[in-house]
């Protein structure tokens, strides 16, 4: 019987054997085979999964023979086993299987004896008269393996080999080429007496038997889904060479939204990402990040390389929880990177280099310099060591600027505005990152390999990363084992300034040659001699507080997979996910010299100011086992799915910090040289959680599928009572193209899905130890052997229970013209109730307490997405491509209720819950109103009326996301884009506040620094009785006014603006080296270059002159508050080069 | 194969250890102990209590402008609501009072709980006492405040708030019920209890004197009231029934815990107006932000007040040779009003980082009593009470004998000339509370308007030129409690009045 393996015998030995000896001798062997003889038709009815793109037809021969429990035979001299093939056969046939493989390839089977045997089919019989030649790429220029072409009408055909060349025989001119590769249109190209046909493949737009990568890394036709999902793969993820994850996929997918809160050198770790907005009140509203299948912190998608990806698929609702768990309440982003492929060895090395540059400061004025005070008239004065700008009108003088120095001289300057200076400031950064990648498979595994490297120079001056990443990840088989492992480790290096620059630079005066400065040791750049008596030289600041920082992040995952039947798999997993941060912030020492002091410079009183510094190490772990049995199983018409799972997750922290503000030597930043006592702190948690869960797919004539799932989580967080609890999901999928007969093999709509959904999620996103209330160490406690505790300020409930989230949702998928346009819409409604307030719900302090960690209240969310793709021009001729993509999200939230009829929560940052309202909205400080749009004005000061209570400003979500993303090939090179819109929410922009404060602000000009009458103002003349104000003026309209707290700076309202914008993501231009120029050049195999530009341009509504309304003070739900933490925007340009060996 | 499944299984029973019992019970906080001694709450609640307010920069921020003791830097742009009078209800100050002693009362509140509890009436009357301190600066700062449902947690998450006048006769109440105790506790206090005690070390006759002259100033707040003299009578006629007496010479509550001159471990008050620990070549920006005035300059030369050197620096924080105040008001910053040109807080009151916070001093004590006497609520010398507390506010502040001051031929210092006696004590009061209780000289300005001659603002921005007699209720509880805060109806700081204010 060992005759029959194929890999055991060498059938080159039987030479010239033929179909029908090879039938004799089998029918002689095959007597012991009788017993077993009526399987053989079984075997071809046996129903199969299998799924291969450009992989040898022998390691696709043994998958069959493997799940099929068949044996293949064939003559290596008959039948070519190393061509390459692709097959796509979900849950078809063997049969069906074997025709559509073999088909192709001109091969023909029969079964004997529970054998399947090969041979080539027979030639036509026509004469052969022509042989064509030619190469088959893909529209981004890469040549394409395995594609099979064959001439229509007949059954030649043969595929492309590893450089996507391919050689066939046709019969005459008239013949025509069919194109066919999975992921690829369909293309039929008429040889017209052409011997050479080289041809461009298009994309298909969305394939209607897709294979999605759905939770725990299950493979699914996406005609099976009831829940929304979208795919972006990583040719669409890199179309715009993007040099991390997060920026890749901006703009990219309908009802996402990704916030780089921050561009600093480590603003990796300050991105916010959100699917379908805010569903929790205080909890956490981010998507989970699943990277090979481990849960992984956000902050991966800063530092994932883009080449790395295989593909993101991006679950948008809340059925995928039951595999995940609770966490995947928000949507979950699965990230599969790239595995080694089979038969292929390369070697990638991709160089990316771009440049960060300031891109917009906001508008000031140019008129008035230095100065605070007022003569007796009121007129202003110019102060020479002033840092408000309200000094007199500038004249082009020669003035002094600052204080005089020891020897009696002082700088003179004219006094005119300096442009440019304060953008000066900021350098170009640059960040240069190689990578560098191996890959090699073979029939017993593959392995992938990449090493990363990123050099960063900060724009702001002094600050400087790097990070080292390396990336294991391979498969190995076993018979019917099969192990699969990934492994990441991630090394950052951070230095960067911790000063608040921003702040500093813009309370510069306009006159001020601020980069004259930048030598920190000079003459007016030196501490006591530089002019400003109120703030460092911002170069000397950069270096006077500064952090360092290194992060360690580690990723692994082990799979072990074992194939007991074809109908069961089991497969156990064990994740780890742990990350390390060791850091020292450090403060200088400032010493003032006697004469800077006495002289009265204020900032040189105090004299000295002692050097601190701060250490802290934190370490966070995650580890999770789970443990899965797959079930299969076709009856009838039906075919099921069941996954039975169980899962426990561990997760700890440990925190430490030490710190002291009094460090006695002097450069010396170590915790034991201080004097007094050292702060110090400690924080350890630890969780555990335990899941059982199931997940069942019944699919009816593969037109419709029902999915129903159930999990039952134990949670250590809760009390012994609650600690159980169950969530249930069900939805429906219905392909009605394929169902109404009316509608099949329609030219125009060529796939139809509809689907709809209900689940319930619950989630515990409290901290441990919240149910039982604890004593804090009292402020300046221990006072020497002094202890003291103080009653915390937090009210706890032992009886916490999970919040729940109910989502129902509709969808409609759509495709026409196969597939060139494809539509994707979905509607969904969301209620989260028992809200858990984590920090806990606000209360009065009157009650003894401020905040009661409790369950309450409940939230609406809802909305509706459209993600439209098409590819409106194909031209084969001149190689013309066009593909766009357009992505539109509506959602809006409602707080329903909070807690016994409390009206509103705080949630930090003047983002609050309020009752009726969306959530979260922003209020502050504004002024009083007639009822009527008017403010109301003081009858004798003229200013505005402060309005006692807080004023309502709007939601800081935005209520619409639009993103547009298109790319356009000719030949070789691809001209690709992404803009988003967002809009419908509020910002408060704390940078006008210290403008108008400094009176560096465009606007705090704009009336000559007169008085003026208030605009639309009204004076109450009795309660109630308002007046149009027409004549009185404020009583200033300089200093008074503009760095009046409560006129100005200190008013939320004048500063909160709409937070909407347009902004140019990305905008690429790449070059695929043709093939033909590398040929002189043997070791490399590809080669591509692309010219990147980010961030290029950001358009925003006229009242917001400040800033980019991404920005914002936070990662968490309290967004729609920048201040001046953040640097001002930049715009990245950069090189990509890549060469594979 | 079997061998295989049923390696596979346990290793899925082993993921879940669960079916180990107690392998998710593990939700006990390593963090934060759930359980401590009464006295470390003790300790800590008393030390709040001093940081909270004549410690805290809450009581001096407005008061002390207001009130004629110190200005602020024209070096520095903030402190314009000050300056104005203009606030609003997220006023910084008032915020931080109110939730300061809410915060405070709440452990004063859980101290008389577990007293009770645990019958140890030591820390019953204790807190009893210091929440009465506590209530009684609310009602002063803010009227009507939550009271009889206030500290209730969730039981009452939207107190509802008592009348001022009512808080005020049940705080009287407290505080004789408080005394009572102490009274039976003199001399049975245990050592241990005494040691957590970082005011009175246990000493329970002292804390019984600190309860009754606390409740001596509760009632002649309410002095101007009219028809109110039988009720102060019938109060202090309880007070005197304890026999337990008011705080003597010497006997003045002060709260040390052991303050030392390291971050974070020094006297508040020393921390917020003084020196960092470096010392006196890093003054704190408040001590360079807050200066002389020039009302409280001219006063204490005037009179050839000795004080003058321990209350104020001379200029540039004492490197110069001359004293020298500024004028209430200016907004735009003037290079005459920056530290260099005016005297700074003095080494009297900034005696060092490691100086007892006082909350209720000797000399206050006496000059209450001093009034209290001259209105004929108690017995006694009023002369030899008033120059007593002169004379304790001279020690405290290190200035030595009083006696030529007293006897200088002055209406304003000396007893003999002066004409109208409680015009004197009060004006003496108001000089001696400088910088150890400016919110005491605030209620007494608002109950007597003495001194009569306190600048008003004239800061462009204060359109309404009267000092304003009280704080707007803080936004949190517009926010959280706002059916009860707008029960209060429209509150005005120059209009709705403490109910003891009636001027």
């Amino acid at each position: 019987m060992n005759l029959f393996l194929h890999d055991r015998i060498d059938l080159n030995k039987i030479m010239k054997v033929t179909l029908s000896q090879l039938a004799i001798a089998l029918a002689i062997t095959g007597a012991s085979y009788a017993n077993t003889s009526k399987a053989q038709s079984v075997a071809l009815e046996r129903h199969i999964n299998l799924s291969a793109k450009n992989t040898a037809l022998k390691s696709v021969l043994k998958k069959v023979a493997a799940m099929a429990d068949v044996k293949f035979v064939y003559s290596k001299d008959v039948i070519n086993a190393d061509q390459l093939v692709s097959v796509d056969a979900n849950d078809i046939t063997l049969k069906d299987a074997l025709n559509n493989l073999l088909n192709q390839h001109n091969i023909k089977y029969e079964v004997i004896n529970n054998a399947i045997v090969l041979d080539n089919k027979p030639s036509t019989g026509s004469d052969i008269t022509i042989t064509v030649t030619g190469t088959v790429k893909s529209s981004t220029g890469e040549t394409l393996p395995g594609v099979a072409v064959a001439v229509k009408g007949t059954t030649t055909g043969v595929s492309t080999d590893a450089n996507g060349k391919y050689s066939i025989k046709v019969p005459d001119n008239n013949s025509v080429l069919v194109f066919t590769f999975i992921g690829f249109t369909r293309l039929e190209v008429p040889v017209n007496g052409k011997t050479n046909l080289d041809v461009v493949l298009r994309d298909d737009v969305r394939q209607v038997n897709e294979v999605v990568v759905t939770a725990l890394g299950i493979k699914r036709s996406s005609r099976e889904l009831g829940y929304a999902t979208q795919q972006v793969n990583g040719k669409d993820l890199t179309a715009g060479r993007p040099t991390n994850l997060a920026t890749g996929l901006s703009g990219k997918v309908a009802g996402l939204q990704i916030i780089q809160t921050n561009n600093q050198i480590d603003a990796g770790d300050q991105v916010r990402v959100v699917l379908r907005g805010n569903r929790s009140f205080s909890g956490n509203n981010q998507a989970l990040l699943v990277l090979d299948g481990v849960v992984a912190p956000l902050t991966y998608l800063n530092s994932i390389n883009p080449n790395d990806v295989e593909s993101v698929n991006i679950l948008k609702g809340a059925n995928a929880a039951a595999l995940y768990g609770s966490e995947a309440s928000n949507g979950v982003m699965i990230v599969t990177t790239k595995h080694g492929k089979k038969d292929v060895n390369e070697v990638t090395y991709t160089n990316t280099t771009s440049l960060n540059q300031l891109a917009y400061f906001p508008k000031m004025q140019t008129q008035f310099g230095g100065g605070s005070g007022q003569d007796i008239y009121g007129f202003p004065q110019y102060t020479p060591f002033e840092n408000q700008n309200f000094g007199d009108r500038f004249d082009g003088s020669i003035r002094p600027i600052g204080r005089p120095l020891p020897d009696g001289t002082i700088q003179m300057v004219p006094y005119s505005n300096q442009s440019g200076e304060k953008e000066k400031f900021f350098n170009t950064g640059v960040d240069e990152q190689n990578d560098l990648s191996y890959t090699t498979g073979n029939d017993n595994g593959s392995t992938y390999f990449n090493i990363q490297r990123l050099n960063s120079k900060g724009y702001v001056p002094g600050d400087k990363s790097n990070r080292t990443a390396i990336r294991l990840n391979g498969t190995r088989n076993y018979n019917k084992f099969k192990l699969d492992y990934t492994f990441d480790y991630t090394q950052r290096n951070i230095d960067k300034s911790n000063a608040q620059l921003y702040n500093n630079v813009i309370n510069t005066p306009a006159e001020i040659p601020l980069s004259q400065y930048s030598d920190v040791n000079s003459l007016y750049g030196n501490l006591n001699n530089y002019f400003n008596d109120y703030g460092l030289n911002p170069y000397y600041y950069l270096q006077q507080v500064r952090n360092t920082e290194r992060k360690d992040d580690l990723l692994g995952s082990l799979t072990l997979g074992y194939d007991v039947a074809p109908w069961l798999n089991l497969t156990a997993k064990g994740g780890i996910n742990t990350s390390t941060r060791n850091g020292k912030d450090i403060t200088q020492a400032i010493n003032y010299s006697d004469f800077a002091t006495a002289s009265g410079k204020a900032i040189a009183n105090p004299q000295s100011r002692q050097a601190g510094e701060d250490d802290y190490s934190l370490f966070k772990s995650r580890m999770e086992g789970s443990f899965l049995a797959t079930f299969k199983k076709k009856i009838g018409d039906f075919n099921a799915n069941l996954i039975l799972g169980t899962q426990v997750i561990q997760e700890s922290t440990r925190v430490l910090q030490v710190g002291t503000s009094f460090l006695v030597v002097p450069d010396f930043y170590n915790i034991g040289s201080r004097a007094g006592d050292a702060s110090v702190t400690e924080n350890n948690t630890k969780y555990r959680r335990e899941g059982a869960f199931g997940d069942l797919t019944v699919g009816y004539k593969n037109y419709l599928f029902l999915h129903a799932s159930g999990r039952n989580d134990w949670d250590s967080r809760l009390s012994k009572e609650n600690r159980s609890f169950f969530y249930p999901s069900v939805d429906l999928s219905w392909v009605f193209t394929d169902a109404l007969p009316f509608l099949k093999d329609n030219k125009i709509l060529n796939y139809g899905k509809l689907r709809g959904g209900i689940a319930k999620v619950s989630a515990v996103q409290f901290d441990p130890y919240q149910l039982q209330a604890t004593f804090s160490v009292g402020s300046g406690f221990p006072y020497g052997n002094t202890a003291g505790y103080s009653v915390g300020n937090t009210v706890y409930a032992p009886n916490l229970k999970p919040e729940q989230t109910v989502s129902k949702e509709i969808g409609l998928e759509l495709g026409f013209l196969n597939n060139r346009i494809s539509l994707e819409t979905a509607a969904y409604w969301e209620t989260t109730s028992d809200q858990e307030i984590l920090k806990g719900i606000n209360i009065s302090n009157a009650t003894g307490f401020t905040n009661a960690i409790i369950n309450t209240g409940s939230g609406q969310n809802h909305g509706f997405e459209v993600s439209l793709k098409g590819t409106p021009i194909v031209n084969q001729d001149n190689g013309f491509n066009w593909n766009i993509s357009v992505n539109y999200s509506y959602n809006q939230n409602k707080a329903i209720s909070l807690y016994q009829g409390l009206p509103n929560l705080s949630i930090q940052n003047d983002n609050y819950i309020v009752v009726g309202q969306p959530y979260p909205v922003l209020m502050g400080s504004g002024f009083q109103t007639d009822g009527q749009g008017h403010t109301v004005v003081d009858a004798t000061s003229g200013y505005p009326k402060l309005s006692q209570t807080n004023l309502l400003f709007g939601q800081t979500t935005p209520k619409n996301i639009l993103g547009v993303s298109t790319s356009l090939s000719y030949h070789h090179f691809t001209l690709a884009g992404t803009a988003e819109y967002r809009g419908g929410s509020v910002i408060y922009n704390g940078a006008g506040s210290t403008m108008d404060f400094s009176g560096i602000s465009y606007g705090s000009a704009t009336n000559g620094r007169e008085r003026f009458v208030y605009p639309n103002s009204v004076i109450e003349t009795s309660p109630g009785v308002y007046v149009p104000n027409t004549n009185v003026t404020t009583n200033s309209g300089g200093i008074d006014y503009w760095a009046g707290s409560t006129t100005r700076y200190g008013v939320m309202q004048n500063y909160v603006t709409s937070a909407a914008f347009i902004k140019i993501r990305e905008l690429s231009l790449g070059y695929e080296v043709p093939v033909e120029y590398l040929r002189g050049i043997r070791f490399i195999k590809r080669a591509s270059f692309a010219l990147v530009g980010r961030n290029l341009f950001m358009f925003r509504p006229k009242s917001n002159p400040y800033s980019d309304p991404e920005f914002n003070n936070t990662t968490d739900n309290a967004q729609g508050s920048t201040g001046l933490n953040q640097t001002p925007p930049t715009r990245i340009y950069g090189f990509t080069a890549s060469f594979t060996l | 194969m079997k061998s295989k499944l049923i390696l596979f299984c346990s290793a899925a029973v082993t993921l879940l250890g669960g079916c180990a019992k107690n392998y998710l019970d593990i939700n006990t906080n390593p963090n934060s102990p759930t359980n401590v001694a009464s006295g470390l709450v003790l300790s800590n609640a008393l030390n709040r209590t001093a940081a909270s307010t004549t410690g805290s920069s809450s009581f001096y921020q407005f008061a002390s402008a207001w009130i004629g003791y110190w200005n602020y830097s024209g070096a520095v742009a903030a402190f314009a609501e000050e300056r104005s009078y203009q606030f609003t209800t997220n006023y910084g100050p008032a915020n931080s009072i109110w939730n300061n002693l809410y915060d405070n009362l709440e452990d004063y509140d859980y101290l008389e709980k577990q007293g009770n509890t645990t019958k140890d009436a030591f820390y019953t009357a204790v807190a009893k006492t210091m929440k009465a301190y506590d209530f009684h600066n609310l009602v002063d700062v803010f009227g009507n405040i939550p009271y009889n449902d206030a500290l209730k947690a969730t039981a009452s998450i939207r107190p509802k708030y008592d009348k001022d006048q009512a808080v005020y006769e049940d705080l009287a109440k407290k505080l004789d019920t408080a005394a009572t105790l102490f009274k039976g506790l003199v001399g049975k206090v245990s050592s241990a209890d005494g040691a957590y005690d970082i005011m009175y070390k246990g000493d329970a006759q002292k804390w019984g004197k600190f309860a009754n002259t606390l409740k001596l100033r509760i009632l002649l707040r309410q002095s101007q009231m009219p028809g109110r003299d039988a009720y102060i009578k019938g109060e202090i006629a309880k007070i005197t029934a304890n026999g337990l007496g008011f705080i003597g010479v010497g006997e003045g509550g002060s709260v040390n815990p052991g303050y030392t001159n390291s971050t974070g471990k020094q006297n508040p008050f020393y921390s917020s107006f003084g020196y960092t620990p470096a010392g006196k070549s890093s003054p704190t920006d408040n001590h360079r932000y807050y200066i002389a005035s020039e009302y409280a300059i001219n006063f204490y030369q005037n009179n050839n007040d000795p004080r003058l050197g321990y209350l104020y620096t001379t200029i540039n924080d004492g490197a110069g040779t001359t004293y020298s105040g500024s004028r209430f008001g200016p907004t735009a910053q003037s290079p005459q009003d920056n530290p260099q040109n005016r005297s700074a807080i003095g080494t009297g009151l900034l005696k060092g980082a490691d100086m007892a916070q006082p909350l209720l001093t000797d000399f206050e004590s006496l000059f209450l009593q001093a009034e209290a006497a001259q209105r004929g609520y108690i017995t006694g010398s009023v002369q030899s009470l008033y120059e007593s507390a002169v004379q304790q506010s001279f020690t405290y502040l290190g200035a030595g004998s009083a006696s030529e001051y007293l006897n200088m031929p002055s209406a304003v210092t000396n007893w003999g000339q002066a004409a109208d006696k409680l015009t004197l004590i009060m004006t003496q009061k108001w000089a001696a509370m400088n910088g150890i209780n400016d919110m005491e000289s605030w209620a007494d300005f608002r109950r007597l308007n003495i001194p009569a001659d306190i600048p008003v603002s004239d800061n462009p921005a204060a359109t309404t030129r009267i000092i304003p007699i009280r704080m707007l209720y803080p936004q949190s509880e517009y926010n959280y409690n706002p059916d009860n805060v707008l029960a209060q109806g429209q509150i005005s700081q120059f209009t709705s009045r403490i109910f003891w204010d009636i001027n």
